[in-house]
C-alpha cells in the first residue's frame, strides 16, 4: 500500500517535471537566416510536436478516414506526393496543383504555390475543407477526435487540456511541420567545411551561382518570392498563380519559387508537376523559355547551357540531397500511438 | 494620526468605486425593427419573399473615449455574434471610466488575420475563417429569396478582407453619449439587404471591392439607442 502511493508520488513528480523539461529549443543551423515563424507565439514541446506528428499521419482528418496529411506528404518523397503530378484525394479526386516537398517551413513566409496562405498554423484548415482532398470540416474533425479513446489524452499531455480546440489541432500540426528541417546534405557539410565538392560539383556550383541562385537563394535554396520562371501555360488548368490572390496583372503566372532542396526525392517537378526528370528542368531553362509580359527579368535571354554544364548544374543539385531527411524515424509514421490503437 | 490617512485613502477608494462603472452592450439583428426570426419568411416591397438563417458577425477593439482621447480599451476585444446563440449577443464592460463617445469595429483587425490560429471567439473552428485564402470573414449573413437563381435559391455573403483595398474591417463611433449603463445596436438587416440587388447579387465568398462597399452600407445601418 504505502510502497504504491510512493511510487506513485515519485512518478507524478516525473512527469511533473517531464512536463517541464517538455520544451525544445528550435535550433537555427548556423549561417542560416532568422526563422519567420514566431516561436514566442507557440513554444514548441515534445508532446505538442509528437500530437502534431501523429495528426499528420492520421486519416481521421478526412471525411471518410481514408485521407491523411502524409497521403499527398509522404515521408520518403521529402514529403511530396509519390509520383503524381497533381495532388490526389479522398475517393480519387485529382486537384489542380502539384503537392509541394515539405521542409525548412520556419523559414517561409507564406504557404502554397500562389501564397495563398499568410501563416503555418492556418494552413491545414485547406486541405481538411478542400472537397478535392479531405473534404471534411473543423467542427467534425474536432468531435471525432474528442470522442476518440486516444486524443483526448494526447492534447491533455500537449496542452494540460483535453477540450480539444481549433487553435490547438492547428498548432499542434504546426509544431511538427516546424520540425522538418533539411540541413545534412552534401552541400551543407561543404559549407561547414567538413567534405568538399568534387571538381564537377564546384563547376556546377558556379553555374548555379551564375543561373540560378538570384531565386533559389543559398541556404534555403528559395527566396521565397513569386516569379514567372516562362514555363508554358496548360490550357487544361489554365492556373494563373499569384494573380488568383492579388488580382494584380503584374503577378499573372507567377509562383512561389521552390526550394531546390531534395530534388531526388521530390519528383515531378513544377506547380503542375509537368517534369519527371531534372534533365527536362535544365531544358525547360535552356530552351523552352515562354516569353509572356510577366517573365523574370533574368530569364529574359535565356540560360545558355551546353550538355557539359547541364551535367555539372545536375551533379551539383545533387548535393542538396539529404539523406538524413528522408530517414529520419522522428518524422516517420508513429507506429507505437497507431499500433496499440483501440486500447489506450 | 494613522487614522486620518487610512480614512482619505478609503474615501478616495469609494470615489474611484463609484466613478467606475459598467456598460451592457445589446446587438440585435432585427427585420421591421423585431429581433430577426431564422423560421421566418418576410415579405419584400416587390412582393417577393425572403428568409435569413443566419447572422453571424465579429465586434471588435471597443473603446471609449472624453473629448476624442481615449480613455479606455477592452483588453482582448473580440466577440463573435451569432443570431442563433442569443448569448453571444450580449456584451458586458465593466469597471470603466466615464466616457462621452464610444467605438467599435465590425470585423477582425489585420495582425489577428496574419498571425495564425488563434483561441476563443477567434478559433478558426467557429467557421469565420477562410480556409483557402488565409484571413477572417468579418461577418456572414446567409439565407434564401425566390429572387435569387440559386442553388436551393440561397444567397450567401461572407464579408471579409484586411489587405490593401480590399480591407473590409469598418469603425463604428457613436458621439455625444451621456456614459449610459446599457446601448442597444439595432442591426436592421432589412435595409442592409434591401440596399441589394438578390437577382444580380447574392453569393460574396472572397474579399472584393464590393465586400468592402457592403461592410460600409452595414455600418452605415446601425441603429445605436442609450438607455
Ligand atoms: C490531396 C492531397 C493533399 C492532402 C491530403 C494534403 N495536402 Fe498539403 N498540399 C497539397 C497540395 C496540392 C498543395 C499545394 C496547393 C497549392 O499550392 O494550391 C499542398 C500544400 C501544402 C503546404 C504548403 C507548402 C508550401 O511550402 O507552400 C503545407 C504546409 C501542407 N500542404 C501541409 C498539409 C497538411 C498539414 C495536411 C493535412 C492536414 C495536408 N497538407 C494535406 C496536397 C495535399
Ligand atoms: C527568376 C527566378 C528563377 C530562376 C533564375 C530560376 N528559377 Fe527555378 N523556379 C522558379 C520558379 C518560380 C519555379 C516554380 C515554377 C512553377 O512551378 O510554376 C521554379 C522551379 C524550379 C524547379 C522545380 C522544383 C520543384 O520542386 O518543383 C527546379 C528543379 C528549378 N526551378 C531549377 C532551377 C535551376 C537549375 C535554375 C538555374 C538554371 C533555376 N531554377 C533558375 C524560379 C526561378
Amino acid at each position: 500500500m504505502k510502497k504504491g502511493l510512493v511510487i506513485s508520488c515519485l512518478l507524478a513528480t516525473v512527469a511533473l517535471l517531464s512536463f517541464k523539461t517538455n520544451k525544445i529549443q528550435f535550433a537555427i543551423p548556423k549561417g542560416w537566416p532568422k526563422p519567420v515563424y514566431d516561436f514566442g507565439k507557440n513554444p514548441l514541446s515534445l508532446n505538442k510536436v509528437e500530437l502534431g506528428r501523429m495528426l499528420f499521419y492520421d486519416p481521421v482528418l478526412s471525411r471518410d478516414s481514408t485521407t491523411s496529411c502524409a497521403s499527398c506528404h509522404s515521408p520518403f518523397n521529402a514529403f511530396t506526393h509519390v509520383d503524381h503530378d497533381l495532388s490526389h484525394g479522398i475517393n480519387d479526386r485529382i486537384g489542380k496543383r502539384n503537392s509541394p516537398a515539405l521542409m525548412n517551413l520556419a523559414w517561409s513566409s507564406s504557404f502554397m504555390w500562389d501564397g495563398s496562405i499568410n501563416h503555418l498554423d492556418v494552413q491545414s484548415l485547406a486541405p481538411i475543407t478542400n472537397p478535392l482532398e479531405m473534404d471534411e470540416s473543423l467542427p467534425n474533425v474536432i468531435r471525432k477526435l474528442q470522442s476518440n479513446t486516444r486524443y483526448p489524452n494526447l492534447f491533455y499531455k500537449a496542452y494540460g487540456d483535453s477540450v480539444i480546440t481549433g487553435q490547438h489541432l492547428l498548432q499542434a500540426l504546426s509544431q511538427f511541420m516546424l520540425t522538418l528541417v533539411s540541413k545534412n546534405a552534401k552541400y551543407d557539410s561543404v559549407m561547414r567545411k567538413q567534405a568538399a565538392f568534387t571538381e564537377q560539383e564546384s563547376k556546377g556550383y558556379a553555374l548555379y551561382k551564375q543561373h540560378c541562385a538570384s531565386c533559389h537563394t543559398e541556404p534555403l535554396f528559395t527566396n521565397y518570392s513569386f516569379e514567372n520562371n516562362g514555363l508554358y501555360v496548360d490550357n487544361t488548368l489554365n492556373d494563373s498563380g499569384r494573380m488568383a490572390i492579388t488580382k494584380l496583372p503584374i503577378d499573372s503566372l507567377k509562383f512561389k519559387v521552390p526550394t531546390l532542396r531534395n530534388l531526388k526525392y521530390s519528383y515531378p517537378y513544377m506547380h503542375d508537376g509537368r517534369f519527371k526528370h531534372l534533365g527536362q528542368v535544365l531544358n525547360h531553362y535552356a530552351m523552352g523559355i515562354q516569353r509572356t509580359p510577366t517573365l523574370a527579368t533574368q530569364l529574359q535571354k535565356g540560360v545558355f547551357m551546353n550538355n557539359e554544364e547541364k551535367f555539372y548544374l545536375i551533379s551539383f543539385l545533387a548535393t542538396l540531397n539529404d539523406k538524413t531527411f528522408v530517414s529520419n524515424t522522428a518524422y516517420g509514421f508513429p507506429k507505437k500511438y497507431f499500433e496499440q490503437s483501440e486500447g489506450l | 494620526m494613522l487614522l486620518r490617512p487610512l480614512l482619505l485613502i478609503c474615501l478616495f477608494c469609494c470615489a474611484q468605486v463609484v466613478v467606475a462603472q459598467h456598460l451592457n452592450l445589446r446587438f440585435v439583428p432585427t427585420w421591421g425593427g423585431k429581433p430577426v426570426d431564422a423560421e421566418k419568411y418576410y415579405k419584400l416591397p416587390s412582393g417577393d419573399s425572403l428568409q435569413i438563417t443566419n447572422f453571424r458577425c465579429y465586434i471588435s477593439a471597443i473603446s471609449l473615449s472624453v473629448n476624442g482621447k481615449i480613455v479606455y480599451r477592452e483588453p482582448n476585444s473580440y466577440h463573435l455574434l451569432d443570431m442563433a446563440e442569443p448569448t453571444t449577443l450580449q456584451l458586458r464592460l465593466s469597471n470603466i471610466p466615464k466616457y462621452d463617445a464610444i467605438h467599435f469595429s465590425i470585423g477582425v483587425d489585420s495582425i489577428m488575420s496574419v498571425s495564425g490560429a488563434h483561441g476563443g471567439d477567434l478559433d478558426p473552428e467557429k467557421g469565420m475563417y477562410w480556409a483557402w485564402q488565409s484571413g477572417y470573414i468579418n461577418f456572414k449573413v446567409e439565407g434564401n429569396s425566390n429572387l435569387c437563381n440559386t442553388r436551393r435559391n440561397e444567397f450567401q455573403f461572407h464579408i471579409g478582407g484586411y489587405a490593401g483595398k480590399d480591407n473590409a474591417l469598418v469603425q463604428v463611433t457613436l458621439r455625444n453619449v451621456d456614459a449610459p449603463n446599457a446601448m442597444t445596436i439595432e442591426i436592421p438587416l432589412d435595409k442592409w439587404l434591401q440596399q441589394i440587388d438578390l437577382r444580380q447579387q447574392h453569393t460574396i465568398m472572397s474579399p472584393s471591392a464590393e465586400a468592402v462597399q457592403l461592410a460600409k452600407q452595414l455600418a452605415a445601418t446601425l441603429n445605436i439607442q442609450q438607455q
